[in-house]
This record gives structure tokens, C-alpha cells and sequence, in this order.
């Protein structure tokens, strides 16, 4: 009887040892796979690494999240990144939809707008565009501004296409960004997305 | 008396318990960089040290890593400093941007350098951290990189602009070469 219950007590312990081992990991897959980070700052729908953070010296999460969702990612003094799954009102990016991105000029030697699958991978479309960059948009009159259509339709100009996707990432790259633009990154200097239908 | 021993010896593995469950919480979050990193360069097996020039990526072409820039062409090198030295050289294009960066092996970026700083032409060696290896004698500092661990990753950002179309910057590309020192 006694070595009975010594033997649930050792089963019941190892069980608790191994639930313990499972919640650990568990929690950890499922904070990398959230997203969100103490390292992480919003400008409006925009996310972006936090003012006095960077991605060599975040924290450990943070160095998890982008090995698996973007890895090789480069500091902020040669590029910033910028993400966002949703419209300027914070609602999810429908590939059945019609957004209109309206953004200036960037200041940084090269930038552009990128859209992802849900994977995180390239956007199979009938014209192979996957993003726009400073110097393949077509810009307004002032030769500042610029309309891309974010659509899974057909449009004429400036498409973006994000036809077929169950959620679509959008990324800005801002590469080598001027010092004023890397400290004064606000909701006035980056694109809004606007859903048009 | 006979009643709180029980207690105590519950509440010390109730603890026990939760830190296992906080260290393994950690783990995860540290191991999972290194397991990103190694299922990457298993994907490149036979090309350890050895340069890989990829095509600028499309909806086909670039389904392993996410997040490929499409205005890019990439080139890589998996790296193992165990047995060798690395000189790496080759040619920058002067009016698009261009840089080499490096990662160690839990995939953070460690060094970066872009063609604002580099002019022309290229050279840099790829040691262990704390190397004394003779290949570095009279090597001056700005061209010898140092890895904080034995493996990792180079990578090579072109970007396709009306200045270097495809054609022009691929010649680029390809003639990036990784010479094996002793170590």
C-alpha cells in the first residue's frame, strides 16, 4: 500500500514536472508568435522598434520574433522597418477591399512599400508588382505625393495588388534615414491607408 | 509540527515548479534564433564558406526566408570559422546602395558597412572573436570583422535601380569571392 502511493506521488510530481516544462515553452511559442514586444512602438497603424531600443540589443523576445517572422533585419541608423496588418483605422487589411495608400517622399537614400502574404512571403500577381519604391511610384503633380491603389483588382496605376491573401502585411523600408527623419518619425510623415470600397 | 512539514515540503516544489516553468519559458525564447539560424544554413548544406548568389526574389523564387525585399538581389555566405579564416573581396557599385552585413548565429546583425563608406572595391576578413591567427598580421582593423560566434551569416544587399538594372549589378554580384586562410 505504502509503495503504492510513494509511486502516485513520483507520477504525480514527474506529471507536474513535465506540465510545468510544456506551460514554459508554451508560453514562449505563444508570445512570439503575438508579436508584441517591450521593444515595440505603434505610430499609428504603422509598428515600428521602440525610440531607445534596437534589434542587436532587444530583448530576448523581440531577437525571437524577427528571427522567425523577419529575420536578417539591420539596425535602425541603416534602416527602419515599418509593419502593419491593418487600414489607417485600425481595421484588417481585406484583400476583397480597395485601399488607397496617400504618402510623401521619404526622407532616406531609398525607400519603399512591400506587401506580404500571410506568410510573410511575396504576393503571386498578374503584373509580378510586389511593392513601389521612390523611384518606380508614380507621383502626383507636385512631384512629392503619391496614390498607391491597394487592391486584389486590377487598377491602373500605382497597384499594389493583394489579390488572394488571407492577411496582408504591409512593410515600409526606410534605408539609411536621415538623422531628423529616425528622430521625428510621426504619424504626419508616414502614409496613410485609406479603404475606398 | 508534523502538520506544516508537509506544507513546506509542497509549497518547495509548488517553486520548484515555477521555475522550471520560467526557465523553459526562457529557453525557448533564446533557442529559438539559433534553430531559425541552423534550419536556414541546412537549406545551404555543401555551401558552408562558400558564396550563394540568389536571383531578385519573386512570388516563386523566395519561399524559405520571409520578408524578401524584391528591389533587392541578395547574396549569401553561411559561415563556419572553426578550421578557417575568411577573406572576403569584391566590387561595390558606386551610386546604388549596396552594403555587407553580418550575423551571428542567433541571427542578430553584428556589422554593417554600405557604399557610403566603402568605395570601389571591397576586402574584408571574417575571424572568430579573440583570433591570434598569422593570416591577420598587417591586416589593418577596419578590414577584419569579427564574429562573436564560430558560425553565422553574410549578407550582401544589392539594390536594383535605373543606375544598376539586374544585368548590371548580377556581374556585380558574381564577382564576390571567399578565399579560405588558415586559422
Amino acid at each position: 500500500m505504502a509503495l503504492n502511493q510513494k509511486i502516485k506521488k513520483i507520477t504525480l510530481a514527474f506529471g507536474l514536472v513535465l506540465l510545468a516544462i510544456f506551460l514554459g515553452s508554451g508560453v514562449g511559442i505563444y508570445n512570439i508568435k503575438s508579436g508584441k514586444s517591450d521593444s515595440q512602438r505603434t505610430i499609428g497603424n504603422w509598428k515600428t522598434v521602440d525610440k531607445d531600443k534596437d534589434l542587436n540589443t532587444a530583448d530576448l523576445l523581440t531577437i525571437a520574433q524577427v528571427a522567425v517572422y523577419g529575420p536578417y533585419a539591420l539596425t535602425k541608423k541603416e534602416v527602419i522597418y515599418l509593419s502593419t496588418s491593418t487600414d489607417s483605422e485600425g481595421n484588417a487589411l481585406d484583400s476583397k477591399s480597395d485601399y488607397i495608400i496617400n504618402g510623401k517622399k521619404l526622407d532616406a537614400k531609398y525607400w519603399s512599400i512591400t506587401a506580404y502574404d500571410e506568410n510573410g512571403f511575396l504576393i503571386k500577381n498578374p503584373i509580378n508588382k510586389y511593392s513601389y519604391n521612390l523611384e518606380d511610384v508614380k507621383y502626383e503633380a507636385d512631384s512629392t505625393s503619391y496614390k498607391i491603389n491597394l487592391s486584389g483588382s486590377e487598377k491602373k496605376e500605382n497597384w499594389l495588388p493583394i489579390n488572394n491573401v488571407q492577411k496582408a502585411t504591409l512593410i515600409i523600408r526606410l534605408y539609411l534615414p536621415s538623422e531628423k527623419l529616425r528622430e521625428n518619425l510621426t504619424v504626419e510623415s508616414l502614409p496613410t491607408i485609406q479603404k475606398v470600397k | 509540527m508534523a502538520t506544516t512539514k508537509p506544507i513546506i515540503k509542497k509549497s518547495i516544489f509548488a517553486l520548484v515548479l515555477v521555475v522550471i516553468a520560467v526557465s523553459f519559458y526562457y529557453l525557448t525564447i533564446w533557442a529559438t534564433p539559433y534553430y531559425v539560424q541552423n534550419k536556414f544554413a541546412s537549406k545551404s548544406e555543401g555551401y558552408v564558406n562558400t558564396p550563394r548568389f540568389g536571383d531578385q526574389p519573386n512570388a516563386e523564387n523566395s519561399r524559405v526566408i520571409p520578408l524578401p525585399n524584391p528591389d533587392f538581389l541578395y547574396s549569401t555566405i553561411n559561415y563556419d570559422l572553426q578550421e578557417n579564416i575568411l577573406k572576403i573581396s569584391g566590387i561595390v557599385p558606386d551610386s546604388t546602395y549596396w552594403s555587407i552585413s553580418a550575423y551571428q548565429e542567433n541571427t542578430t546583425n553584428y556589422f554593417v558597412e554600405n557604399e557610403e563608406k566603402v568605395k570601389s572595391k571591397f576586402e574584408y576578413y571574417l575571424a572568430p572573436e579573440g583570433s591570434t591567427s598569422e593570416a591577420l598580421k598587417n591586416i589593418p582593423k577596419e578590414k577584419i570583422i569579427y564574429s562573436p560566434t564560430t558560425k553565422g551569416l553574410i549578407l550582401f544587399r544589392y539594390l536594383v535601380s535605373k543606375a544598376y538594372p539586374v544585368n548590371t549589378l548580377a556581374q556585380l554580384q558574381h564577382g564576390v569571392t571567399v578565399e579560405k586562410l588558415a586559422n
